[in-house]
């Protein structure tokens, strides 16, 4: 894949493993400006660990990951990429602190004791937190919030940097349909109305299919690169989750 | 009779410093209480026993070898945890039986420890030297300073070591410096609030003001002042009725917390 100028993503041969298993072989593909894209997979496949390589937490042990065209070896600026976690961690949930604290600790985290917000970094602020509708939950504290409304605050810390690209690792775990239904469609409206590229990692192949420009489908090595509309079909899901791969559909009454 | 207390030299210097270690402990405390830590505090404070044997042993300064044995075990208690994440907090009985181990076998060599021992189990104001006090207050602006500038970097990773990965922090260097802190405090604290009951101190102003759900700094703040009052409330004991001071400090901020716990179940 020739890499062109929107290209804020490119992974080629990327290899990873844990002692002697490898987790992700062979890894190769980009994303583009103004890309909405998902990643499937089974549990134990790589996703996880992909997102953290993409996150500079891991170092790639092959291949090369290019950020804006930047090795990420060489990559520092981590404004450019926001990231929503998958779960909160056990710290979190009795953290005493508020969700404005929290928010801010995004574009505060480099300044010198002695350095205020500059007029951009406050209008992105307030705007991160426009956006995700957080303004009544400020002065709340994090761990008296709801699944659903946790989201929105991680949601508005990342954003509020302003980042090209948003990364998403199962970011409704735990969250009610409804709450997710709105949580998706808000990542809809950030990259169609704001351009802000999104990568998210989903167990929820429907929610995949309807959201995403595009879906790569993840088990140790990229299957393949696929359009969101071809994925419910089940010869394809069989290549990837294997042979016991079932589609059972039913109706939600709301 | 307030002013005959500040005649005496000792009572001003116990005043000096247990207004800066009062300040201090609950600044490194808040964030060992939010990372489930809190046993680190204890683990320190008993290791740091064996420094105190060895000054004594070798008729030194017993708080520069607190310092030095201090540091010496949380880095080692942080590369414990960082390359066997499975250890998690237990680890930290490995290094408080061992480190009571070694403390109790050097206290047997030595003939004279045994008086001064009761004065570092459990605090005391009288026991605290000029040169403790120029430690006290050198250590102390070390460890301010350091916070000054690391307190958001410190807050992130406290908050979510993973997402505190992805702002492009070095978790790992912000880690053994966050440790590092902790042991310099901790046994510097250990002249006025004794080996025991440095949690007292460290730990119980930091959960006494969380239950009042305040935001992180407020919090902060108001252990502060709760380990301030602590301090000056357990050294006038300590004068006027010749109790341990670290052990009216402890129950000082013991009875802190059960009142704000009762008041809070009542409203």
């Amino acid at each position: 894949m020739l890499q062109n100028d929107l290209t804020l993503l490119k992974i080629s041969n990327l290899s990873f493993g844990y002692n002697q298993n490898k987790v992700l072989a062979n890894i190769s593909f980009s994303i583009t400006q103004g890309e909405y894209v998902g990643i499937i997979g089974p549990n134990g496949g790589g996703k996880t660990t992909l997102m953290k390589l993409i996150l500079g937490i891991l170092k790639p042990q092959e291949g090369e990951i290019l950020i804006n065209g930047t090795k990420i070896s060489n990559f520092n600026n981590w404004r450019q990429i926001g990231y929503v976690p998958q779960k909160v961690s056990q710290s979190t949930i009795s953290f005493p602190a508020t969700v404005q604290e929290i928010v801010e600790s995004s574009v505060k985290i480099n300044k010198k004791p002695w350095e205020k917000l500059t007029g951009f970094e406050t209008r992105s602020l307030e705007k991160a937190i426009e956006i995700s509708d957080i303004e009544h939950l400020l002065n709340r504290q994090i761990h008296d919030l709801s699944g659903g409304e946790r989201q929105r605050v991680f949601l508005a810390r990342s954003l509020a940097t302003q980042p090209k690209i948003l990364i998403l690792d199962e970011p409704t775990v735990g969250v009610d349909a409804a709450t997710q239904d709105k949580f998706y469609e808000f990542l809809k409206h950030l990259n169609k109305n704001h351009k802000i590229t999104i990568l998210f990692v989903s167990h929820d192949l429907p929610v995949v299919s309807k959201q995403t420009s595009r879906v790569l489908c993840l088990n140790h090595q990229l299957f393949e690169d696929q359009d969101p509309k071809d994925l419910l079909h089940t010869d394809f899901m069989e290549k990837v989750y294997g042979n016991n791969f079932r589609f059972i559909t039913h109706h939600h009454d709301f | 009779m307030t002013s005959n207390l500040f005649e005496f030299i000792f009572i001003q210097r116990a005043f000096f410093v247990g207004t800066i270690i009062a300040i201090l402990a609950p600044i490194i405390g808040i964030f060992l209480v939010v990372r489930r830590f809190s046993q680190l505090s204890d683990t320190l404070s008993h290791v740091s026993l064996v420094g105190i044997a060895i000054g004594f042993l070798l008729e030194s300064n017993p708080l520069i070898y607190a310092i030095i044995t201090s540091v010496l075990a949380s880095l080692g208690i942080e590369k414990v945890r960082q390359t066997q994440k499975t250890f998690n907090e237990s680890i930290l009985v490995l290094f408080i039986t061992g480190g009571l181990g070694l403390a109790s076998v050097l206290i047997s060599f030595s003939n004279n420890f045994g008086v001064n021992l009761y004065s570092y189990l459990f605090g005391s104001l009288a026991t605290v030297t000029e040169s403790d006090q120029n430690l006290i207050v050198l250590v102390g602006l070390v460890v301010v300073i350091i916070f000054i500038f690391y307190f958001k970097k410190f807050f992130l990773l406290s908050f979510d070591e993973e997402i505190a990965q992805t702002t492009g922090l070095n978790t790992k260097y912000l880690n053994y410096l966050m440790m590092i802190c902790a042991a310099l405090i901790i046994s510097i604290s250990i002249r006025i609030i004794g080996v025991l009951l440095v949690s007292s101190l460290m730990i119980i102003p930091v959960i006494t003001a969380i239950q009042l759900k305040l935001s992180f700094k407020s919090t902060l703040i108001t252990s502060i002042i709760f380990s301030i009052i602590s301090v000056w409330a357990g050294l006038l004991a300590s004068y006027y009725f010749n109790l341990a001071t670290g052990g009216v400090i402890a129950l000082i901020n013991t009875l802190f917390f059960i009142t704000i716990f009762i008041w809070q179940k009542l409203g």
